[in-house]
This record gives structure tokens, sequence and C-alpha cells, in this order.
């Protein structure tokens, strides 16, 4: 009796020592890449990288153009995906919410939620660059204004699902039309965490490489044009690390951990903020 | 890659387990282990093949990672240390450089195909999310 006791006892430290194992081998994996990234990248970290255009092989220069590509697409992208997530979100959440409409563009929405992004490349490619004849930072920015839909429908919807029904009541029952009580008290009450849903696209959205390849294309040199290819930070890095050249590999080291240091501060921010809306 | 994106599915489908459940079960003398093997893992048994599907999905249309490393070879071979290429590799190192509308139409073709793996795969993967969701609500 007492052996089967201590045999049982056995597996679970066992089965708990392989659950820690694994934690922590997942975790060490994070590390690992955040101190290649810093060792690397910190290197060639010089106020240059923020003031010069990228050099060509051989020459000194910085990530200012890609930099200011990158902040100009994501920018674009998130204004045309923002309102069209939340949106959607609020007539899931709020006007169609045991509708078949809802539970299928839910389905939908999950799915284009983890689609290939490089498809997503193709795909504007074949309806905006293909016709204009030519790559523009614009169809660069609907490629991922398309990615940024599904994230903020998805937190808009849960995060509206979370506002309880007695303050709608209540507003209703003081006469407010369903539109007033969705402005005024769900998008009130919810605030917080809508915030978070577009942190968190933008996060995705200042990551992405594969989408921008053929439609934004690249740029060696200082561009505004939005009709006109444009640099990006993801972009540079993948054609600067498969560079031969040691100073452009350097320059991808050093764009990498920019790009590592912005979307895990927006995702700590992001995460805060969910978790201060949970608490509450 | 795959790894914490499991991870964080299987931790929501964990938290779908009645706490009523596992308390019984540890009412009956039951380790942790016991609990997590005979209570949680059949209860949530759809829910967790699902996020692996989900991960599955997320691995099948992953670019840049897998572009970098494959080595961009238009061969099979039999080892797995050798060169190859993928998909979404081979689109998103040929496409800039294709020459004709053969070639473009075959990329594209290309993610076609991948577009219909991952729809399969994901569909069915939330297909099994929602009937765990089902069963709890």
């Amino acid at each position: 009796m007492l052996s089967h006791y201590a045999a049982r006892r056995r597996s679970n430290y066992v089965a708990t020592a392989l659950c820690w194992g694994a934690a922590l081998f997942g975790l060490s994996w994070l590390l690992l890449i955040l101190g290649a990234l810093v060792v690397n990248g910190a290197r060639g970290l010089t106020l240059d990288v923020f003031t010069q255009m990228t050099p060509p092989p051989g020459g000194a220069g910085g990530l200012l153009n890609a930099m200011a590509g990158s902040l100009i697409m994501s920018v674009i992208g998130v204004a045309i995906g923002t309102p069209l997530g939340l949106l959607a979100g609020t007539y899931m959440a709020e006007y169609g919410r045991h509708s078949r409409l809802s539970t299928l563009i839910r389905f939908v929405n999950d799915i284009l939620l983890s689609a290939p992004s490089i498809v997503i490349g193709l795909f504007v490619y074949t309806i905006m660059v293909a016709r204009m004849g030519h790559f523009s930072a614009v169809s660069g920015a609907v490629a991922l204004a398309i990615l940024v839909v599904p994230v903020v429908l998805r937190t808009t919807e849960d995060m509206l699902l979370l506002v309880p029904g007695s303050l709608r009541e209540a507003a209703a029952a003081l006469g407010a039309p369903r539109a007033y009580v969705i402005r005024r008290i769900a998008y009130r009450a919810a605030k917080s965490g809508l915030v978070t849903g577009v942190l968190l696209a933008v996060a995705r959205v200042s990551g992405e490489t594969a989408p921008l390849l053929f439609t934004a294309l690249n740029n060696q040199f200082w561009s505004l044009d939005l009709n006109k290819p444009m640099a990006s930070l993801p972009v540079v890095i993948f054609q600067f690390a498969l560079s031969p050249y040691k100073d452009w590999q350097q320059l991808a080291w050093t764009g990498a951990l920019l790009v590592t240091a912005t979307v895990l501060t927006l995702s700590v921010v992001a995460r805060t903020l969910s978790r201060q809306r949970k608490s509450k | 890659m795959v790894l914490p994106f499991i991870a964080s599915i299987s931790r929501d489908v964990f938290d779908t387990v009645p706490i009523v459940l596992k308390e019984a079960a540890a009412g009956l003398g039951c380790t942790t282990f016991e609990i997590l093997r005979n209570v949680v893992l059949p209860y949530t048994r759809v829910g967790v093949i699902g996020g692996v599907m989900l991960g599955l999905g997320r691995a099948l249309g992953e670019t840049m990672a897998v572009t970098f490393v494959i080595g961009n070879a238009h061969k099979i071979s039999g080892s797995l240390l050798a060169p190859a290429t993928t998909i979404s590799a081979t689109i998103a190192n040929e496409f800039t450089e294709a020459v004709g509308d053969v070639y473009t139409s075959a990329l594209i073709e290309l993610g076609l195909i991948l577009f219909v793996l991952t729809f399969l795969v994901l569909a069915a993967a939330r297909f099994m999310l929602m009937r765990l969701e089902r069963k709890g609500a």
C-alpha cells in the first residue's frame, strides 16, 4: 500500500519536473535570442544609425530611411485597419451577438489571424502592384492594413463582451439610444482594452517582412513619396543579413535589435493595460 | 516559433476545465499529475489537438525565419540536413526576380496551394476549439 503511494508520488515529481523543464526550455530560447540580439546589435548602435541613409556595400551609413518607411507604412496601415476592425468588432459584440453572421465572421477572422502573411503580400501584389504597374508604399500599407484588421477585430469583440450587460441596460433604461450606449458606455468601459488591441496590431505589423517584399519593395534612398517603393526596417534587415558585406550584416543586427525593442515595449505596454483592466 | 504559440493556447484551454472537476479529483486523493492526466487532459483533448494544429498552420506559413536558413535548393533530398526549400521561402526568394508571366503565375499558384493547405488546417483547428467552447458554455 505504502509502496504504491510512493510510486504515485514519484511519478508526480517526475511529471512536475518535466513540465518545469519544458517551461525553462521555452524561456531559455527567448533569453538566448534577446542575448544574441543585444550582443551583436549593440556593437553597431551609433548615432549614425539614426541619422544616415542605408549605405551602398562597403560604405558607412545608417537606417534612417528604413525607420521612416516603417513608421509611415505602419501608421497608414493601422489608420486604415483600425476603424474597420473596430466597427466589425462592435457589430459582433453589440448588434449581432448571437447571429449566424457573427459566428461566420469570427471563424473566418480567426483563420485570417494566422494566415500566412506572404500570401497576403501576393494578394496585394495582384490587386494593386500589378494594376498600377510599379511597387509602391501605398500597397505596402494596404498589405499591413489587412494584417491589422483581424487583430483589432478580435480584441475589440473580446473586450466589449467583458463589459457587463447591466451597464448597457441601465443606460437603455435612461432612454439612451443604442448608438449612444455603445459610444458613451461600452467604448468608455472597454477603452484600455481597445487601446491594447491597437497596440498589439502595431506590434504585429512593425515586425512583418513577408507582406512588404512584393508591395513596398525597398529603397536605398530617402523617399516620402507614397507612390514609389519605400524602405522598411524588416525588409532591409532581410536584405542586409543575407548579403556578404560585413557592415551590411552589422546594420542588420542593429536593425533587428531596434525592431525587437519596439515590439517588446509595445507588447509589454499592451499587457500591462489589459492586466489593469482585468483586475478592476 | 510554434512553441510559445501552443503554450499560450494550451494554457487558455486548460483554464476552461471547471474547477469543481479538479477539486473532486483532488478530494479523491489524486496527485497533481493524476489530475492532469485523468481529468484535465481528457476534458481538453479536442482543444489541445486544435492548439497543436494551429501551431502547424503557423509553421506552414512561416516565411522569413525559414528563408534565412533553408538554403533554397530546388530538389527533394533524403537528408534533413541538406538544403531544401519551402513554398513560402520559394515565393519570398524568387517573386521579385521572376521573369515572364508564367514564372509569376507559377509562384502565385504556389501561394494558392499554401493558402488552401493552411486554410484547411486552421479551419479544422478552429472547429475543434469551437467544440470545446460549446462544451464549456
